[in-house]
């Protein structure tokens, strides 16, 4: 079981280094389209259906879309290379603090089997607990659509 | 189980490197996506370790936050390429002025 989620968490990983050093925009952002197809079948893998599909609609197929159509929109193909000094030292502190955190986490007792929640038990949570923050996510996105709308638009 | 978690969290980390490296308005937010996407992952995952369902909402919320975030990018990015013609951050140091 443990095998194939760490398959896919690898390949995402050599793809986001793919996404550091490439120059051509559309190819990165066909390389992220990949990695939300993976992390959503991690999630599908750790038995979460809801945010599987989720993940496949909002970012696969809504962020995605909307990144590729701007990049059609304004006409930029290629960008300037990453600076090698700046590269190695920000590669240099990447890796120190991940050693960090895995060092830290090394020590804490993983559970050999996750736990599983019905999705139901988590909706009805969501809507008691945490009806607030779900309803201002909502009023977020409404607002940033017009003001997007609003600030795009000719004057 | 606690590999997949730390792969992840260095996953999380090298979004925030295409924030850091790259000059480019795109890449910017391609690494804001990045981060935000593996960072859900790592909330699922807290919550299936600690067997609280409370990591999974923070997840939902994430979601929305980030098409949010893409939203109001993409107006900045069309702006800016009307406003100078080009998308390298560099050429946005004198828009403070």
């Amino acid at each position: 079981m443990n095998g194939i989620p760490l398959f896919f968490i690898i390949i995402s990983l050599l793809i986001s280094y793919y996404i550091i050093f490439s120059r051509k925009i559309i190819y990165s952002v066909l390389s992220l389209f990949l990695i939300f197809i993976f992390i959503g079948i991690l999630y599908l893998l750790m038995g979460s259906a809801f945010l599987f599909i989720s993940q496949i609609l909002i970012y696969a197929g809504g962020i995605i879309v909307l990144i590729i159509f701007a990049i059609y929109t304004v006409g930029i193909k290629e960008t300037e290379g990453i600076n090698l000094k700046e590269g190695f030292i920000a590669f240099v502190l990447n890796f120190l603090i991940f050693f960090l955190i895995a060092k830290i986490l090394k020590d804490y007792p993983f559970p050999k089997k996750i736990i599983s929640f019905k999705m139901d038990f988590v909706f009805d949570k969501l809507l008691k607990d945490y009806l607030i923050a779900f309803e201002i996510v909502g009023l977020l996105i409404v607002i940033s659509i017009i003001g997007t709308f609003l600030s795009v638009k000719e004057k | 189980m606690k590999i997949i978690y730390i792969l992840s969290i260095l996953l999380f980390l090298n979004g925030i490197l295409i924030i850091l490296l790259k000059r480019s308005f795109i890449y910017i937010l391609i690494g804001i996506e990045l981060s935000l996407s593996s960072l859900s992952f790592i909330l699922f995952l807290t919550s299936r370790i600690l067997g609280n369902p409370d990591g999974e909402i923070y997840a939902i919320i994430i979601f929305g936050i980030s098409a949010a975030g893409v939203a109001i990018g993409l107006g900045i990015l069309i702006n800016l390429m009307k406003e100078k013609g080009t998308q390298e951050i560099e050429e946005f140091k004198d828009l403070g002025k």
